[in-house]
């Protein structure tokens, strides 16, 4: 593990492999540090959903100064990267995208190992990630319950670009939906 | 499993005869206790290596021994949602307080922020806590350091103007590494130490 260095500092030459990580340490870190995310995109190659996708990420975010942590995330859950937050950002993350990973890894871990500040988001979270699965989004019911709920995530979607009547009525060159879409939430 | 928000759990404990006796009990949403919490004390590990803060300042306080004082505190500040978290961390360390502040931009936004600022509450169960449960981030190296301070403090070291001095530039070293106002201040620089500064 690291070294007895007199000046405190930690060994930054401590490979991924050597920070052999506890599963109840890697909870408490994410509960501080972690993020569960569900994003709404513009994407005109979806029609389904009237070129909307949702998008579940897991991130967990640290300083670049000290990239080993996020790096030793990659072997603990088997899955995910570790890039810079924004092009300009001295912030990492690490990151898990792939739906199928988020189901089979991320997903189960946390089932298992209960979140202490992060159960709610996680809940709804993982409620998505397993709907995007079944494939619920393809209908327009299921898509809007799941856009709901990613809005009752992470501070009620108050840090959202949109608003929840922009997803769900969408622009307005679209037809307008039922009025059940917009029953003022 | 998790559809239903109550999950049943089970711990054991250690009745005083010593028997292990099954229990069960309710985990209601939300609840956190550490007896029901196995691995509580990594969880503290890892919430305090992502959210902690370790500070040792000297300020200015004229009722002092040299007009300036060391200050110590092992701080995690949260918002209000996560007072469950912040009780987890009471239970573990077993002290500690939880105090309301509001943000400074948005005062509708309140902040709760677990503090231990007593020495014998830092010498006796803080420090000893994390050196039997590492952290694992850069911020050892900020614990590190604290623990050294208040190694100093326990051997009187801040009572002369010469430790104080060592005091407030280790405090340089640490956190977002700021310069000492006590090291840049009148008194000391009217002094010179035997010592080099900086």
């Amino acid at each position: 593990m690291s070294s007895d260095n007199p000046s405190g500092a930690v060994n930054q030459q401590e490979t991924a492999e050597s920070l052999e990580l506890d599963a109840h340490w890697v909870v408490g870190f994410v509960d501080g540090e972690g993020c569960f995310n569900v994003s709404l995109h513009r994407n005109p190659f979806i029609r389904s959903t009237r070129n909307w996708q949702i998008q579940a990420v897991f991130h967990v975010y640290q300083h670049q100064a000290h990239r080993a942590v996020l790096e030793a995330l990659i072997p603990f859950f088997g899955c995910g990267v570790v890039r810079r937050k924004g092009p300009k950002s001295s912030v990492l993350t690490y990151a898990v995208s792939r739906r199928l990973d988020l189901e089979q890894r991320i997903v189960p871990f946390f089932e298992h190992h209960q979140l202490v500040v992060k159960g709610p988001d996680f809940r709804a979270f993982a409620e998505i990630v397993r709907a995007l699965g079944r494939k619920e989004h393809l209908t327009t019911a299921g898509f809007e319950r799941l856009v709901r709920l990613a809005y009752g995530m992470n501070a009620q979607g108050k840090r959202r670009a949109r608003t929840l009547e922009e997803v769900l009525v969408g622009s307005s060159e679209t037809v307008r939906q039922a009025p059940s879409l917009f029953d003022g939430r | 499993m998790l559809e239903t928000p109550c999950i049943r759990q089970y711990s054991f404990t250690v009745t005083p005869q010593g028997d292990n006796v099954a229990m069960i009990s309710e985990n209601l949403c939300g609840a956190v206790n550490q007896q029901e919490r196995p691995g509580a004390e990594q969880w503290a590990v890892g919430f305090v290596d992502g959210e902690g803060c370790f500070s040792i300042s000297v300020v200015r306080n004229p009722g002092s021994r040299f007009g300036w004082q060391v200050q110590h505190e092992f701080a995690v500040t949260q918002a209000a949602s996560s007072r469950p978290a912040l009780e987890l961390l009471q239970e573990v360390f077993g002290c500690g307080r939880i105090i309301e502040q509001h943000r400074p931009v948005d005062h509708r936004q309140v902040l709760l922020r677990f503090s231990v600022k007593r020495r014998s509450e830092l010498v006796d169960r803080v420090v000893p806590f994390f050196e039997a449960n590492p952290l694992r981030t850069a911020k050892r190296a900020d614990f590190e350091q604290f623990a050294q301070v208040l190694q100093m403090m326990q051997a009187g070291v801040h009572l002369s103007e010469d430790g104080l001095r060592a005091i407030a530039s280790i405090t340089e070293t640490m956190n977002r590494r700021q310069r000492s106002r006590y090291l840049e201040s009148s008194e000391t620089i009217r002094q010179p130490s035997r010592t080099t500064a900086r």
